[in-house]
């Protein structure tokens, strides 16, 4: 399993292993929907995330180049329709990506 | 940026808001107002229908298609979900199978006939199996609204067991229910998400 490196005085993740792509708000809620979802179209998406359409596009296209998402093209009742979908390396992405957060702030208290 | 993202009642909402068109309410309680009238004018014949089960899920398909679709998009869901929505299916598909092969011992015995049908408690069990199969649907869904209508449902059953005046009382009442209740969330839900214009977006 690939380990993040850790600052030698604190746990927390050196900011430079944070995958940068997936950190940005817009991003983050979009591939928290692919990965528990198995696909989606633009319009979903849109409604799920509240984001606008130039939005939403302009966010998927950096996914897309970064090798998280791919565009699949697929005929739903006869009507071409363009489907999303996390790649594998997508998938790893936005697991090590949650096991950072999640060790980031592991033992804090609520308050 | 909320870095305790629950992803499963993300998935959760994504479900539940792609079924708050109504739409599952509305066929289900179509179909089973017509069971009930089916059971009251040709008892003879409420067991055969089977085949109503294909009718019920293209109809659903095509109603989906034509409402959901363009307004929400398209999704398909993980196969965890897909799984849950296999085994309401089974369940249905179980309880029909079953109600079949106790109609077809009523017409070859009739006094089994006679033992099973025209008894108060048979209506009581059917209202607590009807009850837990809508309460089995409202988990395995999450469409919490299921829990009501399965609370409906035995509470006419009770109602029939103490003062027996239509024995097809608790299917017609949560029939109708559903129906209506379905016809209101299907407005709302046209009016909350009007037909996209313009079509999809295409990332060049």
């Amino acid at each position: 399993m690939e380990r993040w490196r850790l600052s030698e005085e604190t746990r927390f993740p050196l900011i430079d292993t944070i995958d940068r792509v997936i950190h940005e708000p817009a991003r983050l809620i979009i591939m928290s929907h692919l990965f528990v979802l198995e696909k989606a179209d633009y319009l979903f998406l849109k409604q799920q995330t509240g984001l606008t359409w130039g939005n939403l596009s302009s966010h998927i296209t950096k996914l897309e180049n970064a090798g998280f998402v791919e565009i699949i093209k697929k005929f739903i009742d006869r009507k071409p329709h363009s489907l999303l979908q996390l790649t594998d390396k997508g998938r790893k992405a936005f697991e090590k990506y949650q096991r950072q957060m999640r060790h980031m702030f592991e033992g804090l208290d609520e308050k | 940026m909320n870095e305790h993202t629950d992803l499963k009642a993300l998935e959760r909402k994504a479900f539940t808001s792609y079924h708050q068109d109504g739409l599952i309410d509305i066929i289900v309680g179509s179909a089973l107002f017509s069971l009930a009238l089916m059971i009251w004018f040709f008892p003879g014949f409420w067991y055969f229908i089977v085949g109503g089960l294909v009718a019920l899920t293209s109809t659903y398909t095509a109603a989906k298609k034509s409402v959901t679709v363009p307004r929400m998009g398209y999704v398909e869901f993980s196969p965890e979900r897909k799984q849950k929505i296999i085994y309401i299916f089974l369940a249905f598909v179980v309880i029909l199978v079953f109600g079949n092969i106790l109609g077809i011992l009523a017409m070859l015995f009739p006094p089994l006939g006679i033992l099973i049908f025209e008894s108060q408690i048979t209506i009581l069990i059917m209202g607590v199996i009807g009850g837990f199969l809508f309460a089995l649907i409202g988990y395995i869904s999450d469409l919490r609204r299921f829990y009501i209508y399965g609370t409906i449902f035995l509470a006419s059953a009770v109602f029939i067991f103490f003062t027996p005046i239509l024995v097809i009382l608790p299917l017609l009442v949560v029939s109708i229910i559903m129906i209506m209740y379905g016809a209101i969330l299907l407005y709302q839900f046209t009016q909350l998400y009007p037909k996209e214009s313009g079509g999809e977006v295409e990332v060049v």
